[in-house]
């Protein structure tokens, strides 16, 4: 494994890709209002343009790097660029006020690429048995995965369980637009040649990501950004006793972002201020907690970052998303040419070395880059918003069109991006939508596939043990909490529209999402 | 009254709105051809028809809940609504169904003008695009904004065109 990854990195395009995606990712990282699935979603036409090891690499430089970008902002800026940074600023501002901006910046760099280091360990030594077991499954055991990694996104993505699902049963209808795959009968084509292919992806990606970004930022009255950097930076490499004293916050933190980002939905920004409130309450001396403590940015930073390994676990050994940001890269991944799945791992081992090396690559390269070019990103931080919206949304143009050099494209991205924030508008979560058209063929495929098997047998879900058992789980995990509050009367059902769900920050509906547009991890 | 309305009726207003959706989809699913039916499988309706079920149950649960905000906001003052975003986003919405329209459906003199010189067409619109923009979002200084503009038009067209060879509408 070990030869093969390497050689995967030592071809000059893969490290360039990478070093371009990291570069990318911290600076989008960096701007607050703007997200790494943006990000992701619109350089998605470029990574198509290159071959696919460096495309993959460019992808998951952002990925990496986006995370790490955001505690720029928060702490020079007290806004964080990423939801996934908002626990970052309670310490990293405070810090920053004092005069030792760079000290803050320098442990976050440092946390975060050991948080990333971290969960990537985790991927490499879990993900190749977790597939083994999945590649197992017949078509029943994999539809009723499928349908749990569909939900979980749905139930936990809004403040409402009724609006996930009603987003997700979007996602779903409009994945089966174009031509039945078992019959070849066209379906909610409106007899337009085009849509007989199907909704493109990436135009659905980038409308739904990058449009209602844009839309959101220009909702607002002030769309310049308050405040230019004021702070000082002086020394930006941590030194020894921050680091001793910060160390067993980042173990405990990556351990945290990692386990969280194997759970399907959950997200950095929960994983951050969970790492927070952990390390808070373990400490002897927890009094300096919120004033510039080295710890707390520690554990948000490496509990940020953990996630990226952590949330490509389920992605590459099971095909399903652990966030909003793998999400994104699943459909990347498909464009490619690859399906995230166990099969990945029998069919393309050089692809899973590649992603290993590239995200263990993404990771130093963060921590040079951050390092050697911090103060060009102070400087990115100053570009007023007014000039990066009308960028985002020719770059959003330029991208839905470039891929098949399809102007119906433009008009997909351009209803998708409408759709998208009308939906955040009011409450509906976007990533189900994206979801439900990413993982919709399988789920369609592997129930109607699993019928034909059992001759048209309903029973054949519920009488074999792991479908079974992933039926309860799906009922339990996402309506048990519904049902439960219900079951007790709870009034915060009546007072949020339709069955509640707890929000999660960053998503629509939960503090901090407004002004962050769609919601993200990232 | 209108704002109220709009602020405590939009979980009800969507919910009608979507059922409204799914009583057209089933309309248009129902009329799908039968053909090539497998034994054992359902056939080419028998997801949509699903989903849209879903989502009409879903779609009765938000107006229910809808119309229970209503009788309990009913009486109190509703939350300010910004009174610019939905003429902001409608303008920029337009502006960009505009940039589309002039990329590929133009006729007449501009049409002309994107025969004859494509790629200062293009280089010309963006850049009025990006002016237009930063003028809408209260840049007033000319000259610099159309040289941003400019500089901005021409590193986005020449990195796609010449070095990523991607090309632009």
């Amino acid at each position: 494994m070990l030869t093969t990854v390497l050689q995967q990195l030592l071809v000059g395009d893969v490290l360039l890709a990478t070093l371009a995606g990291v570069v990318v990712g911290l600076i989008i990282g960096a701007m607050p209002g703007l997200n790494v699935t943006m990000a992701i979603a619109l350089m998605i036409p470029i990574s198509l343009a290159l071959p696919t090891g460096p495309g993959i690499a460019l992808l998951l430089g952002i990925f990496v790097a986006g995370m790490t970008g955001g505690a720029f902002s928060a702490i020079l800026l007290n806004i964080p660029g990423t939801p996934a940074s908002a626990a970052t600023l309670i310490d990293g501002y405070p810090l920053a006020q004092r005069g030792d901006a760079g000290r803050a910046l320098g442990v976050a760099v440092a946390s975060s690429s050991y948080g990333g280091a971290v969960s990537l360990v985790v991927l490499v030594l879990v993900a190749p048995q977790l597939a083994s077991v999945a590649g197992r499954f017949g078509p029943p055991e994999v539809f009723a995965l499928v349908l749990l990694g569909v939900l979980i996104i749905a139930g936990v993505s809004a403040e409402s369980l009724t609006k996930g699902l009603i987003a997700t049963a979007v996602g779903l209808l409009v994945m089966t637009v174009g031509l039945d795959p078992l019959t070849g009968t066209p379906r909610l084509t409106f007899g337009i040649v085009e849509l007989q292919r199907g909704v493109s992806l990436i135009p659905a990606m980038i409308g739904l990501f990058a449009i209602p970004q844009v839309l959101n930022e220009l909702s607002f009255r002030k769309v310049e950004i308050g405040a230019a950097v004021q702070a000082k930076l002086g020394r930006m490499l941590p030194s020894r006793k921050d680091i001793r004293k910060a160390f067993p916050a980042m173990n405990r933190s990556a351990a945290i972002g990692t386990a969280l980002g194997i759970v399907p939905g959950t997200n950095g920004a929960v994983a951050a201020f969970m790492a927070y409130e952990v390390s808070r309450r373990v400490a002897k001396d927890s009094s300096e907690f919120g004033k510039g403590d080295v710890r707390g940015i520690a554990s948000a930073e490496a509990s940020n970052n953990g996630i990226t390994g952590g949330a490509m676990v389920p992605l590459m050994t099971l095909g399903i998303p652990g966030d909003n940001i793998t999400a994104v890269l699943l459909g990347a991944l498909l464009l490619h040419g690859l399906a995230p799945g166990p099969l990945l791992f029998e069919e393309s081992p050089d692809v899973v070395a590649l992603i290993f090396g590239a995200l263990l690559v993404a990771n130093l390269f963060t921590v040079l880059v951050s390092f050697l070019g911090i103060k060009a990103f102070v400087k990115v931080l100053n570009v007023p918003k007014h000039i990066l919206l009308p960028v985002i949304l020719v770059l959003s143009v330029a991208g839905a069109f470039a891929v098949r050099g399809s102007v119906f494209d433009v008009w997909i991205m351009t209803a998708f991006g409408v759709l998208g924030f009308l939906m955040t508008r009011y409450g509906f979560p976007i990533i189900p939508v994206l979801i439900g058209i990413v993982l919709g063929p399988a789920l369609e495929g592997n129930f109607r596939r699993s019928l034909v098997i059992a001759r048209g047998d309903y029973t054949v879900f519920i009488t074999r043990p792991i479908s079974l058992t992933l039926l309860i789980t799906t009922v339990i995990v996402v309506f048990g909490p519904a049902l439960w509050r219900w079951a007790r009367r709870d009034p915060r059902i009546t007072a949020t529209s339709g069955l509640g769900a707890p929000a999660l920050p960053g998503a629509p509906g939960a503090p901090g999402a407004r002004g962050s547009g769609p919601e993200s991890s990232g | 009254m209108m704002r109220w309305w709009r602020r405590t009726n939009s979980d009800l207003t969507i919910g009608i709105g979507l059922l409204a959706l799914c009583a057209v989809t089933t309309r248009i699913v129902l009329a799908l051809p039968v053909t090539g039916v497998i034994a054992g499988a359902p056939g080419a309706r028998f997801f949509p028809l699903l989903l849209v079920a879903i989502i009409a149950g879903l779609a009765l649960v938000l107006c229910a809940s809808g119309a229970r905000r209503v009788i309990a906001a009913r009486g109190s003052e509703a939350a300010a609504i910004d009174q610019n975003l939905v003429s902001r986003v409608a303008i920029t919405v337009a502006a960009m169904l505009g940039y589309v329209y002039l990329m590929t459906g133009a006729r007449g003199w501009l049409r002309s003008a994107g025969v004859f010189v494509p790629r200062g067409y293009a280089f010309t619109v963006l850049t009025a695009v990006f002016l237009s923009i930063f003028f809408y979002l209260g840049d007033r200084r000319a000259g610099r904004s159309i040289i941003l503009a400019s500089a901005i038009a021409l590193t986005l067209y020449v990195g796609f065109v010449a070095i990523l060879n991607v090309r632009f509408p």
